[in-house]
């Protein structure tokens, strides 16, 4: 019968919780680890996981993670200097300095959880300066791996993305309307000319899905819903066209920005502030 | 068919290199499976104490943040990225073999065959990982439309 010999000694405890905590965190790792590395590109970009870090269950969830995480790991290393059998001082002063070192990585830890970045600064931000081109800080220097999202076409898939799963839609167009490039790409291997003209056929199409929402205005705010990055099409549409617009100038790109800078036309693009449209 | 698990005719005594024999450390399944736990462990709390950290460093403007994904997209990123991910399924996966050891399956008939099969199926896990890690860079955005974001569904 097992429950004979189930010590009574000191270490028992932190025995049965370290099973316990690591049965949970198979769980909670492979949900994150899945969503971040197997999953689209997007997940990792700035709106993404402000996003998330602003959602209330998600934060409860890191801050599950990120205690049983710690515990776990901190716990494991503690039993690792327990197998060496140390000299009773060296054993406490140890485990002291391990269970602190613990504590000051929970408390940064739950800091980026409770208090991020706010989401309106960074929908903001990047209204402002475009999505993300780093050059790069670190060796070897950017080689095989480019990351602009200012391409024409990797930003029309970033927007799609978070039309997709950001936005709470309150407008009927079909994605595959508001967005017409992803047929047309594969001719990239063989006549590139052709696919730019189709990628930039695809933003165009995009612009004017938006200026047609920007121009039917804002909805009622009763239908806005805030868990949503984007409360309305209408806000993503004006956020969308400001993103647009930065990333042109930064890529040379006249055609777009004569598009919503047109002066022949009275259609004025607002400016983008997260506060006033939520 | 009979195969000593431990000594100088077990299989895994066999396959390692003499150097790792002088030691007197003896060898067998089990210290196997120990060893890349405790190794696989240390390396994951240390992974932590590095997470932690570079995420705090990232959240005091959205530009830090996109500097610190623009970095993790190079190349010594990939290959931690994928050391990540098999220390991660090994110590998972031996995890719940020791909690089955422990709680489940109490005889020990099998335990060795038991280790040996977790192995197998870390193994094509780890496989089956690669492919999509490997292919999910940003080469040629280009032909690869389906590894865009919001692309592949």
């Amino acid at each position: 019968m097992a429950e004979h010999y189930i010590s009574t000694r000191a270490g028992q405890t932190q025995w049965v919780m370290q099973r316990v905590s690591a049965m949970l965190l198979l769980g909670f790792a492979a949900l994150h680890f899945g969503l971040q590395h197997f999953t689209s590109d997007a997940v990792s970009t700035g709106l993404t996981v402000a996003t998330r870090l602003n959602n209330p269950y998600w934060q409860a969830y890191y801050i599950v993670f990120i205690v049983l995480a710690m515990y776990h790991g901190i716990n494991g290393v503690v039993g690792i200097v327990r197998d060496y059998n140390p000299r009773r001082g060296l054993r406490v002063g140890g485990e002291i300095l391990l269970w602190s070192l613990a504590a000051f990585f929970v408390v940064l830890g739950l800091r980026n959880v409770v208090s991020p970045v706010p989401l309106g600064m960074v929908k903001e931000s990047y209204a402002a300066r475009g999505f993300a081109k780093g050059e790069s800080p670190g060796n070897p220097p950017s080689l095989p791996m480019a990351y602009d999202f200012r391409d024409e076409l990797r930003e029309l898939a970033l927007l799609e993305y978070y039309l997709e799963h950001h936005v709470h839609r309150t407008e009927g167009a079909p994605l595959t309307e508001v967005f017409a490039h992803k047929a047309d790409v594969r001719l990239q291997a063989l006549q590139p000319a052709e696919a730019l003209a189709a990628v930039a056929a695809s933003g165009a199409a995009f612009d004017a899905w938006a200026k047609g929402v920007i121009v039917n205005g804002p909805i009622d705010p009763a239908l806005r819903r805030r868990l949503s990055a984007f409360s309305s099409s209408y806000e993503f549409a004006v956020w969308a066209a400001q993103v647009r617009v930065a990333n042109a100038r930064l890529r040379g790109d006249d055609t777009t920005i004569d598009r919503w800078y047109s002066t022949t036309s009275s259609f004025l693009l607002p400016s983008y502030r997260a506060t006033d449209l939520h | 068919m009979h195969q000593p698990d431990r000594g100088p005719r077990s299989a895994l005594h066999n396959a390692l290199p003499a150097q790792f024999l002088n030691g007197g450390y003896r060898y067998f399944t089990g210290s196997l499976a120990y060893v890349l736990h405790r190794v696989t462990g240390l390396a994951l709390i240390f992974f932590i104490f590095f997470h932690i950290l570079s995420i705090t460093k990232s959240q005091a403007t959205p530009e830090a943040y996109d500097l610190m994904i623009r970095r993790m997209q190079e190349p010594d990123f990939k290959i931690g990225e994928i050391l990540l991910f098999a220390g991660l399924l090994y110590h998972g996966l031996n995890g719940i073999r020791i909690v089955l050891v422990d709680f489940a399956w109490t005889r020990t008939t099998h335990h060795k065959r038991l280790w040996w099969g977790m192995a197998a199926l870390c193994a094509v896990l780890l496989a089956a990982g690669l492919v999509p890690l490997l292919l999910h860079s940003n080469v040629q955005p280009l032909l690869q439309t389906d590894l865009l974001p919001g692309g592949g569904r």
